[in-house]
């Protein structure tokens, strides 16, 4: 558990402290800001609406494929290229510990950049009722797929050794998986293939179910099952160099 | 030595391929449990959309499957606006209903018969549906078929020329109420068995004259009703078979009053447990009189006026009465009563109760009961306002409606609250009510108003203040790390 931590800490550290994170922080709130802004004037002060297109709008796709491969891009790139990743691998620090740390610390970024927009809420909050129950369903949403989509940019991570391949290949991930929503154009309400997409598609997760306030146990396992199988990949990855 | 690291990487090779197989294999299983057996829940305020047991059990006691059609063609106004919401509401709630028991209730199909003109055809042709049955939500049962329109899904309150400083808004929400009372009736094997009496030289009630009921009836069918005419002013008989029967006073063709045997047909259908709707002519008498009597409803000779606002800020005494006040706790209006009620009767008959009977509906404070029928205006010993327009009783085991105007019911002017004060009418007497009494509530309001002061708040704090933070946090820590150097 303490190298766990450690691991942790010294990622977040790292993550903190880069003015690449910075920037990437400053761009996602003025982007974001921007969408509420004009979400909120779209909905005319609606704020049950207001969830559904902040959360479920185009520009929060977008952050969501763009962000996790961003920040999980160099998590082990990076230190396989600069040799950094042998001398962890040295200090007996196992390779789960490594992975799930390093992930670990990508997603508690990736939540720390969505609490950014807290504020808006809380000041939305002191003209109108904002329905807490629907706006943690929202933010519940976006962390499990969050979680997921840091899982598949790890992955990537580890494929390569360099970081704007492994962004790329963790952005094609997540495509794969946001396209799966516009398969169901091809079937009819009551098909099972229709209902085996919605089980699979982030886009029905998030916009239709969870920033309406809909919470289905099948959401939590189905990206809380692929984080894990992302990452149990990415573990099979890095322990390849002793096959 | 190299024989044996060459094996060893070909088994470790091979557990892991294992290995990854295993996982992918727990994580299919993990789902497709999931997919078979899910637990849903409900975490908005107002929990518009959770499933309770008393759905759940209505939805396991559906004897057939239902199937949902929703056809769509919005107008981009202030009202398609507000329908639009209601309807995706209706879809939204099927859909989660479906979801919760997907044998008892198909997944709603939307069709948007402008973009899927061909598509709409066809299932038109296959469903036997009007080209204008569009913006309701319809309900297939085998061969039943029932609609739901916007207006039972939902009370809407859109402007009118009287008042067009008022927004658009839904009043009152009874979206599932609705659906529930939709999937109730749709499955049941009864129908309710509704005749309809027009007088005498009438027109077939399927005439789409400007004079005919034709939307009236259009209505109650769509309502899971069988609806045939009765001549009562001749040989007609009231069969045993009918649960309602609708007296229309003023009559589409003429204005004869039933006779004596005809009046004592209609006291034992009564008092065998029937119901009956009476819409009272502008002037003269239906011969039902005596009946409405014993039930304690009296019509009084002369007319309803009133002082009229009309466009332009003016007003002007008129015939054209406001029927604003509804007894809250009667079955027929207690959902009426929760909104902003104005059923328009022009003109309206000026009822009065007694014993048993209950007043419905009444005028507002400006009307007052004129004795003149050709020109209203007010004298000093006219009866003041309120005055009482609809009565309702219970006769034996029947149930008595009497409507002080019966030109409601013509296509011209059927709709808005007058046609949401007859249908309720017509469930009540029926003994089937379509939606439950009180039902629907007033949607929870989570909108902000957007005044000057607001936006401006908004527009520096989400696009100056947040990211200023952000920038002075990174400055921040990197003049940290820079010092620690």
């Amino acid at each position: 558990m303490s190298s766990f931590s450690a691991v942790v800490r010294r990622e977040l550290l790292s993550l903190f402290v880069s003015p690449v994170a910075w920037t990437i922080v400053f761009v996602f709130v003025l982007v974001m800001g921007v969408s509420f802004h004009l979400a909120l004037i779209s909905v005319d002060g609606d704020l049950r609406q207001l969830v559904a297109a902040v959360y479920g709008g185009l520009v929060s796709w977008f952050m969501l494929l763009l962000l996790p491969p961003l920040l999980s891009m160099r998590t082990v790139a990076e230190e396989r290229r600069s040799g950094a990743l042998e001398l962890l691998l040295t200090t007996g620090i196992s390779d789960t510990v490594v992975i799930s740390g390093k992930w670990f610390s990508t997603w508690i970024f990736f939540l720390f950049l969505w609490s950014c927009l807290l504020p808006l809420w809380g000041l939305l909050s002191t003209v109108g009722e904002v329905d807490v129950g629907v706006l943690l369903s929202a933010h519940a949403g976006v962390a499990l797929i969050g979680a997921g989509f840091c899982s598949a940019g790890v992955l990537a991570s580890t494929l390569t050794s360099h970081p704007i391949a492994a962004a790329g290949l963790a952005i094609a991930i997540n495509l794969v998986l946001f396209m799966v929503h516009f398969l169901r154009f091809l079937f009819q309400p009551g098909d099972l293939e229709l209902r085996w997409i919605d089980h699979f598609s982030a886009v029905h997760h998030l916009s239709d179910e969870m920033s309406r306030g809909i919470v289905d146990l099948r959401i939590p396992i189905w990206w809380g099952s692929f984080t894990i199988l992302m990452l149990f990949l990415s573990i099979k990855v890095l322990e390849r160099r002793r096959w | 030595m190299t024989d044996f690291i060459a094996s060893r990487r070909r088994r470790v090779r091979i557990q892991v391929t294992v290995q990854i197989l295993l996982m992918l294999w727990i994580v299919w299983v993990i789902n497709v449990w999931s997919f078979h057996d899910t637990v849903r829940s409900d975490w908005s305020e107002d929990g518009l959309l959770t499933v309770t047991a008393a759905d759940q059990e209505l939805l396991d006691a559906l004897p057939r499957s239902v199937d949902v059609l929703v056809p769509l063609d919005l107008q981009p106004d202030a009202g398609g606006r507000i329908r639009a919401r209601v309807l995706f509401q209706a879809i939204r709630w099927l859909d989660e209903l479906s979801r919760s028991a997907a044998d008892a209730i198909s997944p709603p199909v939307q069709v948007d018969v402008n973009r899927q003109a061909d598509r709409w055809e066809l299932i038109r042709a296959s469903r036997q549906l009007e080209a204008d049955a569009v913006n309701q939500v319809h309900l297939f049962c085998g061969d039943h078929h029932l609609t739901l329109d916007v207006e039972d899904l939902a009370i809407i309150r859109e402007p009118s020329p009287l008042e067009p400083e008022q927004m658009a808004r839904i009043e009152i929400d009874r979206v599932r109420e609705a659906v529930e009372a939709g999937l109730r009736q749709v499955v049941s094997d009864r129908f309710t068995e509704i005749r309809i009496s027009q007088g005498n030289g009438e027109p077939p009630l399927e005439s789409m004259r400007e004079v005919s009921l034709v939307r009236l009836v259009e209505d109650l069918r769509q309502r899971g009703s069988r609806i045939s005419a009765v001549d009562l002013s001749g040989p007609g008989e009231i069969d045993d078979s009918a649960d309602l029967l609708v007296v229309i006073g003023g009559g589409t063709g003429g204005h004869d009053p039933v006779g004596e045997s005809i009046r004592r047909q209609v006291d034992r259908f009564l008092e065998g447990g029937g119901g009956v709707v009476i819409l009272l002519p502008a002037t003269g008498t239906t011969g039902l009189e005596s009946t409405m009597e014993d039930a304690g409803i009296r019509v009084l000779p002369g007319l309803a006026a009133q002082v009229a606002a009309m466009p332009g800020k003016t007003s002007r005494s008129s015939f054209m009465v406001l029927g604003e006040r509804l007894d809250p706790t009667h079955p027929v209006t207690r959902s009426l009563a929760r909104s902003r009620f104005s059923a328009r009767f022009n003109p309206g008959r000026v009822l009065q109760v007694q014993g048993q009977a209950v007043g419905l509906m009444a005028t507002g404070p400006s009307a007052w009961l004129e004795r003149d029928p050709v020109t209203p205006r007010r004298d000093r010993d006219e009866l003041p306002a309120p005055q009482l327009l609809a009565a309702a009783s219970e006769v034996g085991d029947g149930r008595l409606v009497v409507l002080g105007n019966w030109n409601s019911t013509l296509p011209a002017y059927w709709g808005g609250d007058a046609r949401r004060l007859i249908l309720a009418s017509c469930d009540w007497a029926s003994g089937r009510d379509l939606l439950p009494a009180g039902a629907g509530r007033e949607p929870i309001s989570n909108r902000v108003e957007l005044d000057a002061p607001v936006r401006r708040s908004f527009f520096w704090t989400s696009m100056v203040v947040v990211p200023a933070c952000a920038l002075l946090g990174g400055w921040f820590l990197a003049r940290v790390r820079r010092r620690d150097r």
